[in-house]
């Protein structure tokens, strides 16, 4: 079968594979209708990574069940799937407590398992004609059958669950103001929850106007462009002062804005254009004291392509001074897919959330590299791209 | 005759089960809890497709 296979940094290829097969009785293995890129592929395609050359990449996958092993209960051949793209068993301590993203059982000596990630467990990715799944009746997700809301189910993979999860992370709730940086889908996904969910004020930090224009569009946010001045300070002044809670949505490739006066702003890093810090700081100036922070956006623990030694080994030069002085809360991790995506997935059935205008490319599985070289080059207008083989 | 559409005591996974839809009049037996469970999936997926979402 054909899938998007990593040859080394900045090079994907469309190549035949051996299909996957059911390898436990647990398992089903699905033909892919959707498959997307998300930004967590760009960290393996820019070689940001210890991914090698090899890997299936795809997260993010839905499609309709093929083959059923013999132990599973609930699916059967033809029935219509999204899976999270957390892996994860349903029974170690972390998933019965409902945090299937750090699954102890799926990926033996580390916490949680995904497909097609480097480091994530040894299941290849959906970018792909058929795509394994283990622990079937537990990891996919059923659809209504037929196509309707193709776009918008298979965003309940990741990047839906992952934008409410920033804004559950940060404990928001209805009538409260928040900061959202970043308006990459995820941070995108982040301002339509806090819309969602009732928020009174929505900032959404950004330099891509394309991006900031589907916030306010979509979203009814506030947009902050950080090439024109200190995004805190552009906060502070249309909100009036501090808002409520702050979501960074972008993670550890941060841009450090041009205009900040790290003269007084002291970042201990000097990087030339990534200053992986730059958006947690910001969120603690920008929160008022005693607020809280979700912090979906994806940090590591290496980075072999870091602005320097401490970030390469994933130290952040955190303002904690200021953090506990606030009295501010701060949520982490990666978004425990299962504990949204069937809410989430009922609020598209009966149209009370669309989030497909995020995506602006459905294209061919075979048009992956271009697509990938695109999306990297964060050209306008390529905001989520969805691959259909 | 006894029935135990709405659950009754067995002794094993593996002795004959007697289970109703809560949503309609359908009923099923089964030689035992693992056949039950994968009929009222397909019950439901054919009959009630928005329950068989939920279970
Ligand atoms: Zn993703
Ligand atoms: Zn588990
Ligand atoms: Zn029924």
């Amino acid at each position: 079968m054909k899938a998007v296979v990593y040859q080394g940094p900045y090079d994907v290829a469309v190549e035949d594979v051996d299909e996957p097969e059911i390898e436990h009785p647990n398992d089903v293995v699905v033909d892919i209708t959707t498959s997307c890129i998300c930004g967590s592929d760009l960290h393996m395609y820019e070689g940001r990574t210890a991914a090698e050359e090899g890997i299936i990449f795809g997260h993010e996958n839905m499609g309709v069940v093929s083959e059923v092993g013999e132990a599973v209960s609930t699916l059967e051949e033809g029935d219509r799937v999204v899976m999270p793209f957390n892996v994860s068993c349903g029974f170690c301590q972390n998933c019965e407590e409902g945090y299937t993203g750090f699954c102890t059982n799926v990926n033996p000596g580390f916490a949680g398992g995904a497909y097609g990630y480097v480091a994530m467990g040894p299941y290849p990715g959906g970018q792909a004609e058929k795509l394994r799944v283990p622990y079937a009746d537990h990891n996919a997700l059923k659809l209504p059958e037929g196509r309707e809301h193709e776009d918008a189910f298979a965003l309940l993979a990741d990047i839906f669950p992952t934008g409410w999860h920033g804004t559950e992370l940060a404990n928001l709730e209805s009538g409260e103001s928040v900061a959202i940086f970043g308006a990459g889908p995820v941070g995108l996904m982040a301002a339509y929850s806090a819309k969602l969910k009732g928020a009174a004020e929505i900032y959404v930090v950004d330099q891509v106007p394309s991006r900031l224009e589907l916030a306010e569009e979509h979203c009814d946010a506030h947009p902050i462009d950080f090439s024109e001045g200190d995004p805190v300070d552009q906060i502070i002044e249309e909100h009036g002062g501090m808002v409520d809670k702050g979501v960074d949505a972008v993670g550890y490739q941060a841009t450090d804005p041009d205009d900040v006066d790290t003269e007084t702003e002291d970042y201990s890093y000097q990087p030339a254009k990534e200053n992986p810090a730059v958006v947690i700081n910001n969120l603690i100036r920008v929160v008022r004291p005693t607020g809280e922070l979700g912090i979906p956006g994806l940090y590591v623990p290496e980075d072999p392509g870091a602005p320097d030694d401490m970030a390469a080994q994933g130290r952040l030069g955190i303002d904690f001074g200021k953090f506990f002085e606030k009295g501010l809360k701060c949520g982490t991790g990666q978004c425990n897919v299962k504990e949204y995506n069937r809410y989430l997935r009922d609020m598209i059935i009966e149209g009370r959330a669309d989030p497909t205008w995020v995506v602006s490319h459905r294209v061919d599985l075979e048009e992956a590299p271009e697509m990938y070289e695109a999306f990297d080059a964060r050209e306008e207008g390529v905001t989520k791209v969805l691959l259909e083989p | 005759m006894v029935t135990y559409r709405r659950g009754g005591h067995v002794q094993g996974g593996d002795e004959a089960v007697e289970r109703g839809c809560d949503l309609c009049e359908w009923h099923c037996v089964a030689d035992g809890y693992p056949e039950l469970v994968s009929r009222y999936q397909s019950h439901l997926r054919a009959e009630h497709p928005k329950a068989w979402l939920r279970v």
